[in-house]
């Protein structure tokens, strides 16, 4: 089963219809590490779906994805931290009880770092999440996802909720907690606050990758910077 | 990992269960107590009835929330939005089924007990016929209770991974598996049993009850329910590991 791959992720003709809408279309995709890649595309171009299929919470109609070789499983899933862009946790719980599950089940959770970022983002540790707005929940989740040293990173829409502030942390944050043989994946259509900090972009639309390069050259080419491009590729 | 997925579904679970644990007990004791006393008085007997009445609705809202429980806390838990966290933690598909399926069961069992803890007390405490060790039977009829929960629970969990398997309506879909396996399964039970009948017949058996010994028909209802928890926890787990869905 396990064969070794030199990409973290690696998508194969990848197809995923749901009923008559097709999500993705014969994707084809490489991840090697020590990337930060910006996903980008309008609402319903497939960043979700490619995300989900990675974390394997929804199968493939067609095609296969692997991740460090091997197709999404409880093996890979101790590789991977996933932001989802929904509220995924418990709304019983407590800041600290869910930081004490995240250093519970992954082994590669720092529950230390974890608590600072709790604190630096003015967090209530003893708050319910069912009491906490939105953007401060996103902020949580976040700070969960990040706090592990995983191989590869995917955060679906990491700063959506967020005031402006708390983004330009958020994106110190991942910065900070980056490391060099791990890559991060950014789904976003804020393309101009993350364009700072990504190194790699796939332009998605309508389930298939429409542009992809390094930062640099795809700035070079065009004369344009990455909103711009953006803008112009997905012009309605 | 089983281990701590189980411990922080009794403990979610727990808040829900434990306050109407503990109503249900202190309105068994006060119906002990009034018991006690001399009941020609007429207030107490008002008051008597009026507590075994709440008691009654109590055990019966009990019951309702167990049902509820085990199957929203599979729903929710595993296949709505906290699934997201559930089907990323580096657990099995396996495990995270048991640690839905073993609280399931203790908060039955306990809820079952509790309903009839005042009747267990009153026994107890008025020297009634002491709790008997039960015999080889009746601890297999007793297995056979506990087998047939599980396949109950493990029945309604691989309807519910047969709904999410559909795009839209999951929910409805799951219902839906429920009514048409159900159906399907009472078919074949009673198709089975006329042809085992027939066939008894042609053979010129006599198939009377007394002719079977009672443990081998226990046994074999054990064996059966067994083969019955074991196929729909496969099937739920392969639906879950193969085909997961998530909306």
């Amino acid at each position: 089963m396990s064969e070794h791959s030199p990409y973290l992720l690696e998508a194969r003709s990848l197809t995923r219809s749901f009923g008559r809408n097709v999500a993705l279309s014969g994707l084809d995709l490489r991840l090697a590490p020590g990337h930060i890649v910006g996903l980008l595309g309008p609402n319903g171009s497939g960043k979700t779906t490619l995300m989900k299929l990675a974390c394997g919470l929804i199968k493939p109609t067609a095609g296969e994805i692997l991740i460090d070789g091997e197709k999404p499983g409880p093996e890979s899933r101790s590789k991977v931290a996933y932001l989802p862009d929904t509220s995924y946790l418990n709304d019983n719980m407590r800041v600290s009880d869910i930081v004490e599950m995240y250093a519970d089940f992954y082994a590669d959770f720092d529950r230390e770092a974890a608590f600072s970022l709790i604190r630096d983002l003015k967090v209530d540790e003893k708050a319910r999440l069912s009491t906490l707005s939105k953007g401060t929940r996103e902020k949580v989740q976040l700070v969960l996802v990040m706090s592990r040293r995983a191989k590869l990173y995917l955060l679906d829409e990491p700063i959506g909720g967020v005031d402006p502030a708390a983004r330009e942390y958020i994106i110190n944050t991942i910065i900070g907690n980056y490391h060099p043989e791990s890559t991060v994946l950014i789904s976003t259509h804020l393309i101009y606050d993350v364009e700072p900090v990504l190194d790699h972009v796939l332009f998605l639309k309508e389930g298939r990758i429409v542009m992809e390069g390094g930062v640099d050259e795809l700035r070079e080419q065009s004369g344009k910077s990455l909103d711009a491009l953006f803008r112009e590729v997905f012009r309605c | 990992m089983l281990g701590k997925l189980l411990k922080y579904e009794f403990r979610a679970t727990a808040r829900l269960f434990l306050p109407i644990y503990a109503a249900i007990a202190i309105l068994a004791g006060l119906m002990l107590l009034l018991r006690a006393l001399p009941d020609d008085a007429r207030g107490v007997s008002f008051l008597t009835f009026m507590v075994g009445l709440i008691y009654v609705v109590a055990a019966f809202g009990l019951v309702i929330t167990t049902v509820v429980v085990l199957v929203s806390r599979f729903y929710k838990n595993l296949l709505g939005q906290e699934g997201y966290l559930m089907f990323t933690l580096p657990v099995t598909t396996g495990q995270n089924i048991l640690a839905k399926l073993i609280p399931a069961m203790c908060w039955t069992i306990g809820s079952s007990l509790l309903c009839f803890l005042v009747v267990i007390l009153q026994n107890f405490f008025s020297g009634g016929a002491p709790i008997r060790i039960p015999n080889g039977e009746t601890a297999g009829f007793i297995l056979l209770m506990l087998l047939a929960l599980a396949a109950f629970i493990l029945f309604c969990y691989m309807c519910m991974a047969i709904g999410q398997t559909f795009n839209e309506h999951k929910f409805l879909a799951s219902v839906g598996a429920f009514i048409i396996i159900q159906l399907v399964l009472q078919i074949l039970g009673v198709a089975g049993a006329f042809g085992l009948f027939k066939l008894g017949a042609l053979a010129n058996l006599s198939f009377s009850v007394d002719n079977i010994p009672g443990w081998s028909v226990l046994a074999g209802a054990n064996v059966a329910m067994l083969a019955a928890c074991a196929v729909f926890f496969l099937i739920t787990r392969w639906l879950l590991d193969k085909k997961l869905n998530l909306a």
